[in-house]
């Protein structure tokens, strides 16, 4: 018996109708475009995979430049369920609250922080039209995401009360001062350069030249308050293992603590995605034949921000962590006037006719 | 339609958190002890913690720092202009140039920070 698809359209579509209503209804749901959007491409279960893959990859990388095997046993290839069974380790163990925490605070803002986090996702777009909430001040709403996550990482380390949440709150304090000015800043230069707040629209303005070529200062900026933002070494003052036992996570564990970590990773991800988008050229790339448009611009994105996030992750097996003064320095000292010559240049750049 | 995707993943991401503390909730065994709710102190015996302590010693970059935010909002407005009015480029770009090398003397003359007030 052979069935051609128009068949097999027409016999699915048949089966459609004799359904109930609400069944029916629920099926015509799971295939609507809102629904793939926010759930399977851009979404949840496309963020769930990247996050699994780079906290993989950085197991591996690292043990690669430590001369290590890193993860191996767990999983087909190269360990790569190991995270599965870090999860249900994670899970398995028992939830303490302190007795001196303030329980509402200390239970919600692991939940609050995941969440946010990956928001941030739901404005970035990883290709022409995937994105989940297409809006013109796209960048701004990123940005916004980004700023008021670590709201909840400072009050998670000040409702456990405990020394050493206290002080990598503290130290988060300072750090979130010192990155966040610069950040902006260095993002100016770019929506400068583009004339639009819009993400689509910056990365259209790139299809003949990456931004990283007029705006190199800018970029350098844009990668070391990223990785301020995202608490990697050399910036992971507040996390500090051999100072503060674990920074403002110390009181943390299980499932708790395994959001803290997913929200980690989540803005590891969202910075590299942005970094692509606003310097690398966003979706555009060579063409392969055979391949279409609509796959091939999200698969260019992704690579640009696996380079990215390879070369953030590298930086921990290199650097020694750096001192808080020497941070606060750093920021207004290089960063700021740095990113400011940057958006000088854009500037003049314009004048001249050159971009 | 776009508004519809974004809240099926506000919802979506706000029940895989939930999720996540559910499972912790329903996997992890429970055997209570006193010392587990302690706060955690090195294996020693926990000193106290007082609310009043917060360490004064970086202050004077906190007000750079807010000064510098103020810079930035001023950028921002300038930059919103110049999408308005492309004309206004020239007199953005001088405004950019006194920001920009006004920071570069400061941060080059003013060596020595005083770290406590």
């Amino acid at each position: 018996m052979s069935l051609t698809l128009q068949e097999f359209a027409r016999a699915a579509a048949n089966f459609l109708n004799e359904l109930p209503q609400p069944l029916k209804d629920f099926i015509l749901f799971l295939h609507s475009d809102a629904f793939i959007k926010a759930i399977i491409f851009p979404g949840l279960l496309f963020i769930l995979t990247f996050v699994m893959f780079t906290i993989w990859f950085e197991r591996k990388l690292l043990a690669r430049v430590m001369v290590r095997l890193g993860p191996l046993h767990v999983g087909k290839y190269a360990g790569l369920l190991q995270l599965v069974a870090d999860a249900v380790k994670l899970l398995s163990k028992e939830l303490i609250v302190p007795e001196k925490a303030i329980k509402s605070l200390y239970v919600s803002m692991p939940i609050l922080c995941g969440a946010l986090s990956m928001l941030a996702f739901a404005f970035l777009p990883l290709g022409p039209g995937w994105v989940i909430y297409p809006s013109d001040i796209n960048l701004l709403l990123v940005f916004v995401i980004l700023a008021v996550t670590p709201i909840t990482i400072l009050v998670a380390g000040w409702a456990s009360r405990s020394k050493y949440s206290f002080i990598g709150a503290v130290r988060f304090a300072f750090q979130v001062f010192s990155y966040e000015v610069p950040f902006f800043l260095s993002i100016a230069s770019v929506t400068l350069a583009a004339r639009s707040f819009n993400l689509e629209k910056i990365v259209e303005a790139q299809a003949a030249l990456p931004f990283i070529i007029p705006a190199f200062l800018g970029f350098i900026v844009f990668l070391i308050t990223t990785i301020a933002e995202a608490e990697r070494v050399p910036f992971d003052l507040p996390t500090a293992e051999q100072e503060l036992v674990s920074g403002w996570q110390t009181e943390y564990t299980g499932a708790y603590f395994a959001l803290f970590y997913f929200a980690a990773y989540i803005k590891l991800d969202v910075i590299a995605i942005l970094t692509a988008l606003l310097f690398l050229g966003g979706w555009y790339g060579p063409s392969i034949p055979g391949v279409p448009e609509s796959i091939l611009g999200p698969f260019w994105l992704i690579l640009k921000s696996l380079v990215v996030i390879f070369l953030v992750l590298l930086l921990r097996g290199v650097f020694p962590r750096i001192t808080l003064d020497k941070l606060l320095d750093l920021g207004w000292r290089v960063l700021i006037p740095l990113a400011l010559l940057n958006i000088l240049i854009v500037a003049v750049l314009i004048q001249a006719g050159l971009l | 339609m776009s508004v519809k995707a974004l809240l099926i993943f506000v919802v979506a991401a706000f029940l895989v958190s939930l999720l996540f503390v559910l499972l912790g909730l329903l996997l992890s065994h429970r055997r209570a002890k006193r010392t587990k709710i302690l706060t955690f102190e090195c294996g020693q015996k926990p000193f106290e913690w007082r609310t009043s302590q917060f360490p004064i010693q970086y202050f004077p970059y906190l007000i750079i720092y807010v000064v510098y935010a103020v810079v930035a909002i001023l950028i921002l407005v300038s930059l919103f202009y110049v999408f308005e009015v492309p004309d206004a480029l020239m007199r953005v770009t001088i405004f950019l140039a006194i920001l920009t090398f006004s920071s570069i003397f400061v941060s080059i003359n003013l060596r020595r920070l005083v770290q406590k007030i």
